[in-house]
């Protein structure tokens, strides 16, 4: 299996994952280093499976993906160390403090920066000092943001970052996107989302949409300017919806 | 040791303590209880905490299903870490475990009527730690390897057909088959053999066990189900 080229973060090649009543792919893609690429699709569409098998977090069924030259399922540990992913709920031992938290994932990710996490949690009011199970929705999701930041991860792979935060939190946690972005243009970040609103203020730059678990890609023309994103999404996700007899 | 090794180890360890802690204060007080009405000698004592210090090992296997509840066992396979790596963390663990139990049963050794010399009383020790720690893994594997709640089911189901078999060796027992068994195993041979076996069976089910510890680990995807 040829490795992908240099410039490529993401290579997905006839990647299958099957559930019992559900299968997503085959799917084949590829991300550019330094691109933002959104995913959308309709509950159940087989967003949260395509971002947890990139994540290394489960075994695709089929085909490969590589995520710069690690290939899954391949390189599994490898990848789980170079991909930052920040899934639906953080996962973590709840019955330690975020500090704890932090001190812990030293010893396995050989990029952790245990300044960078303590700094971002400090920069987004998270309390170190609670049991990570006691966090609010939006707490734990910043912490999980701490993590991605800290792991000083090549690939960020967002899963629904801001579902269910609150207008406050939401700007907060976009502000420490903005910053960490602006900070490492290098960094791919491929995010999954129901708000089209992140489209437009992660600056996506590529959209995939997944329907029934098929997947199709669309680039987003750089000239095209703010909303263009959300428009053509918009556009993708409601063009399959029948015509309501009126 | 690498370095994920020692910090699952320790976090492993600080989740046992407050287990450890109750198994240690329980065993004790019932020791207590029994020497306000009984002589206390070393020798009435030591089986009470033989029975304290011989469930320690037992304690990640107790507690497996409060790591799957609150997602701490999802979190630990969502680590960039190997399956030999989660072993080696979870037989350390185990193996720590038994170690009082072994001094325990090292210092009944010393005791009389056997009073056996140090080393013997020392390697007896050892081969209880490894029978514990074996145990211990077992049953840890067994939880690890079924959905919370079966394990122990199947551990019952296992417990029965044990009983089942030594009322079929006693009822074999009176057709004189046990005699001639013991006739064989008094002799250096076949207590030489006897004990190869045990060891050999031990050893396969330790390996066995951490074969399944550090795979069913790294592929484990269940949702949490509380939160502490």
């Amino acid at each position: 299996m040829p490795h992908p080229p240099q410039d490529t973060a993401i290579r997905v090649d006839g990647v299958v994952v099957r559930y019992p009543r559900f299968t997503l792919g085959p799917a084949t893609f590829a991300v550019a280093r330094g691109e933002r690429c959104a995913v959308v699709g309709a509950n159940g569409a087989g967003k949260s499976t395509l971002l947890s098998a990139l994540a290394g977090q489960l075994t695709p069924d089929a085909g490969t993906a590589h995520i710069g030259v690690l290939a899954i399922p391949g390189d599994l540990v490898a990848v789980r160390a170079t991909v930052a992913y920040v899934g639906e709920r953080l996962l973590c031992c709840p019955w330690l403090t975020a500090a704890q938290h932090f001190t812990l994932q030293a010893h396995f990710f050989p990029q952790w920066e245990a300044r960078a996490a303590l700094e971002t949690a400090r920069a987004l009011s998270l309390p170190l000092d609670v049991p990570l199970g006691n966090l609010s929705r939006g707490n734990s999701m910043k912490a999980a943001l701490c993590s991605a930041v800290a792991q000083h991860a090549t690939v960020l792979l967002l899963d629904e970052p801001t579902a269910g935060l609150d207008p406050v939190a939401r700007a907060e946690l976009l502000r420490l996107l903005s910053t960490e972005l602006a900070a490492r243009p290098e960094l791919t970040i491929l995010f999954a989302t129901h708000i089209l609103e992140d489209l437009d203020d992660l600056g996506a730059t590529a959209l995939v949409t997944l329907r029934n678990g098929s997947l199709a890609m669309h680039a987003i023309p750089s000239a095209s300017g703010r909303g263009a994103a959300r428009e053509l999404a918009q556009q993708l996700l409601f063009a399959s919806l029948p015509e309501r007899a009126s | 040791m690498n370095r994920a090794v020692a910090a699952l180890f320790r976090l492993h360890l600080l989740r046992l303590r407050r287990t450890a802690v109750t198994l240690v204060v329980t065993s004790c007080a019932l020791a207590a209880l029994y020497a306000v009405q009984h002589p206390v000698t070393v020798d009435s004592m030591l089986p009470w905490f033989l029975g304290g210090a011989g469930v320690l090992p037992m304690a990640p296997a107790l507690l497996m299903a409060r790591e799957k509840a609150d997602g701490s066992l999802r979190y630990f396979a969502s680590l960039p870490v190997t399956p030999g790596d989660h072993a080696s963390a979870r037989a350390l663990t185990v193996f720590l475990l038994t170690l009082p139990a072994g001094a325990i049963v090292m210092l009944a050794m010393r005791q009389p009527p056997l009073s056996l010399p140090a080393g013997l009383a020392g390697m007896a020790g050892a081969g209880a730690c490894v029978a514990m720690a074996g145990l211990g893994l077992v049953l840890l594997a067994v939880q690890i390897a079924l959905p919370p709640g079966e394990g122990f089911r199947y551990l019952l189901y296992t417990f029965v057909a044990f009983l089942g078999v030594m009322q079929v060796a006693g009822f074999v027992g009176k057709l004189g088959v046990a005699d001639i068994a013991m006739r064989v195993l008094r002799t250096p041979t076949g207590l030489g053999a006897l004990s190869a076996a045990l060891w050999i069976a031990m050893g396969v089910a330790i390996w066995a066990a951490l074969k399944v510890i550090g795979t069913k680990t790294v592929a484990y995807r269940g949702d949490p189900v509380i939160m502490p």
